[in-house]
């Protein structure tokens, strides 16, 4: 049996954040108390917390159906949805809790920091699922029925490292060829990308988003996302897990086939 | 202006006879509240979104701050004696004043100002639009200013200790001239 090369590694990547998540059915008996005696159990690790207003779901679809414009719609409800972060003691880990998401995040504080690799994400996040579906049950709320795996890396491209302009993109973006048919056009002021990739077994989708941004700190950069979606096949923990190794290929190998190999010695290519 | 008027970008009738406020805070975040005669009941936002979008990590990715921060940088690599009077370019603290007006504040759609130097090393932000115009003065001790202009009225000016105090002069910018001004 043939066997795939190792997935690309890299020293010094771009990516700044990574988080793995779950999304499943709405929790009936998950109501805002739940959310302070979730935070109970793991205080003394996340002892901070801030409300967010609630992530939509998302479900990949691959059913044929009728294009529907998309629309504002509003739902009456009794109690607002919630999302609560739960920020871990060294601010570099995260907790997301909804009633139907659970999301664990890792982001790089400060630009010396090392990036924190998917064989060590994905152990966290086992742990804080686990302790969350502990929680769970022992609130006789009942356990989650997964129906979307969802994990994101988020890569900042820093102007000036690599490229110096919307003209050298092509340095950036291995499918930018940055060519023209009759040298018309001037440098582009700004260049957004998005394309989307079927995962095997229709597993899922891989999406990647490429738009300009400025960080907080005023820094002008790309933002490259590459998020990776889809259905396990079961709610076992062990379905999740294989899923995210699926996932996590897509978006690596994905990462590395995007982008181009000049820029791969610029973030040290090892692998 | 009350408060909940200041956050509206849609304001509509509902079938039941209540009125219905819409904020858009960020291109994906909506918050919404309906009041009826029995008083606020909180609307859920229902947008759907592809991508993945539980990021924590944010970025500004409003076109206008983009621009902002492109202009910005330009007048920042701005030499020694760059108006051959000696001047010194904009000091480390006028410049992190004006990047902290630009990201901090919470207006995504906007125009891009004007990025203007002045001599002994502050900034100037200026923006027009129809009659009126703003200006925001960083002085290179980060002192912050801001001076209003519009057509048949006398000019204003005054000191601004907090940075949401910039986001009412994008208010008076924006508003029709018979509502409230800065």
């Amino acid at each position: 049996m043939a066997t795939s090369p190792p997935t690309p590694d890299y020293n010094r990547p771009p990516v700044v954040e990574t988080y793995l998540g779950v999304q499943f059915a709405p929790l009936a008996q998950f109501s805002i108390p739940h959310f302070g005696l979730y935070w109970a159990k793991i205080r003394d690790n996340y002892p901070q917390f801030e409300v967010q207003p609630p992530l939509t779901p998302a479900v990949e679809q691959f059913e044929p159906r009728l294009f529907v414009r998309p629309k504002l719609e509003l739902e009456l409800v009794r109690v607002p949805e919630l999302r609560c972060w739960f920020v871990e003691k060294s601010g570099t880990m995260l907790n997301q809790v909804q009633r139907n998401r659970f999301v664990h995040n890792w982001r790089k504080l400060k630009p010396d920091d090392a990036y924190v690799h998917y064989n060590k994400i994905k152990p966290s996040f086992t742990k804080e699922w686990k302790t969350f579906c502990e929680f769970l049950d022992e609130a006789e709320i009942g356990q989650p029925e997964v129906n979307q795996c969802e994990m994101m890396y988020a890569n900042h491209i820093e102007l000036g490292q690599g490229w110096e302009s919307y003209g050298e993109l092509n340095k950036v973006i291995s499918s930018w060829s940055g060519m023209s048919s009759i040298n018309f056009l001037p440098v582009p002021e700004s260049v957004t990308i998005g394309a989307r990739y079927v995962l095997p077994d229709k597993k899922g989708r891989l999406h990647i988003e490429m738009q300009p941004a400025v960080t907080q700190d005023a820094k002008e950069i790309l933002q490259l996302n590459l998020t990776a979606r889809g259905k396990p096949e079961a709610s076992t923990l062990e379905s999740i897990l294989e899923w995210f190794d699926l996932g996590h290929e897509w978006i690596v190998r994905g990462f590395t086939d995007f982008t181009s190999s000049e820029m791969h010695k610029h973030w040290e290519r090892k692998i | 202006m009350t408060q909940r008027q200041q956050f509206i970008s849609y304001k509509g009738p509902t079938m039941s006879g209540g009125t219905v406020f819409v904020e858009t805070l960020s291109s994906n975040t909506f918050a919404t509240a309906v009041s009826s005669g029995s008083g606020l009941t909180f609307a859920a936002p229902s947008v759907p979104r592809q991508g993945g979008y539980a990021q924590w990590i944010p970025v500004l990715q409003s076109q206008w701050k983009i621009t902002a921060i492109k202009r910005l940088n330009k007048v920042l690599s701005l030499p020694q004696n760059w108006d051959s009077y000696g001047s010194c370019p904009p000091t480390n603290t006028a410049a992190n004043k004006a990047k902290r007006i630009l990201t901090d504040i919470d207006v995504e759609y906007f125009l891009a100002p004007r990025v203007v130097p002045l001599s002994g090393g502050g900034l100037q932000l200026e923006w027009e639009i129809g009659p009126r115009s703003l200006e925001l003065h960083i002085y290179e001790d980060g002192l912050l200013e801001f001076s209003t202009i519009e057509r048949g009225h006398d000019p204003k000016e005054g000191e601004i200790y907090v940075i949401d105090e910039v986001r009412q002069l994008f208010l008076w910018l924006l508003s029709p001239e018979e509502q409230v001004a800065a």
